[in-house]
């Protein structure tokens, strides 16, 4: 059993050490300094950070556009209180009094 | 009676339509604050397409590099040259389209007429498209074809998918121009030009680093 387990875990370090015996690696077919595997390193990592960066500007319009609603509602509520309709504005603290 | 500065304040703000204050029925709960909406759900919906698109875009240029840098000679030998001064000029087309989009909307906002300028925009991409389309046919005429090299098969489907996505852009415009002429939009709402003003963006933002890469590259 535990004979079993050693040659398990051998088999895995190796793996891991020698992907390109391995056939691990759909990248590894050539060496450190080779342009295919330049290019490859590239795309990949042009691929890798493109989500991250979408999904920030995302976020980051998202984050622009709720500030803008916020000050938007400030104002509303500014208009409110100049409209002279301020007892119909309910507010949390309000409520407590 | 001139309107007060909040007044004019909510009035330069984003056109979210201000939902109206719940009436206080006393029997009821108590009258809530107006709750806007932080964001548009027609221009979020834009924004998700935009991020699908880019991501699209990004693996046809991450395959594209794949390409370009294990390329020892680029373009390869006995295929023809792109066009990079007419691409060029039909670059600034593009972007003169964004400009007048842009226009547009500041048109909107104003609520002065804006067909003129949806109508220049539609007019400078469909020019961009013209162009496009006869270098490709001399191209074609010249041997680069989908078949003919990776090369060929790349610079039709980069460009290809940019151009088809112009054509999209066009058809918006045209149903934007449609609505507008009909008086469908007003100073508040506009919603259906600013999204259309995002795709349009998106179009045109993406050419120059298309021509970059695949003309300049």
């Amino acid at each position: 059993m535990w004979i079993r387990a050693r040659i398990l875990v051998a088999c895995l370090f190796g793996t891991l050490m020698l992907p390109a015996l391995a056939q691990a690696c759909s990248v590894c077919f050539s060496g450190d300094d080779d342009a295919v595997t330049h290019a490859f390193n590239w795309s990949v990592g042009f691929l890798l950070a493109a989500p991250y960066a979408i999904a920030g500007t995302i976020a980051g319009c998202l984050v622009i556009a709720y500030r803008r609603a916020a000050a938007q509602q400030a104002v509303l509520a500014e208009l409110a209180a100049q409209e002279a309709i301020n007892p119909l504005i309910w507010t949390q603290e309000e409520s407590a009094k | 009676m001139a309107p007060s500065s909040a007044a004019r304040k909510l009035d330069d703000a984003a056109p979210v339509a201000p939902a109206p204050l719940r009436e206080f029925t006393g029997g009821g709960g108590p009258p809530v604050r107006p709750n806007l909406p932080i964001l548009n759900n027609a221009r979020l919906g834009v924004i998700m397409l935009l991020g699908a698109e880019l991501m699209f875009f990004a693996g046809l240029i991450g395959a594209f590099l794949v390409f370009r840098l294990s390329a020892q000679v680029w373009p390869p030998p006995f295929q023809p040259r792109l066009p990079i001064g007419v691409t060029g000029v039909n670059t600034v087309i593009l972007l003169l389209s964004a400009l007048t989009m842009h226009w547009a909307v500041g048109a909107a906002r104003a609520g002065a007429a804006i067909v003129r300028h949806l109508a220049w925009t539609a007019l400078l991409g469909a020019l961009f498209l013209l162009i496009q389309g006869y270098e490709w046919l001399r191209m074609i005429h010249f041997g680069l074809t989908t078949s003919s090299s990776v090369y060929g098969g790349l610079f039709y489907v980069l460009i290809g998918a940019h151009g088809v996505h112009v054509i999209g852009g066009l058809i918006w415009l045209s149903i934007v121009c449609w609505q507008a002429q009909r008086g469908r939009f007003t100073k508040k709402d506009f919603v259906g030009v600013q999204t259309a003003r995002m795709y349009w963006t998106f179009v045109v933002a993406l050419w120059p680093v298309l021509y970059g890469l695949v003309y300049l590259y």
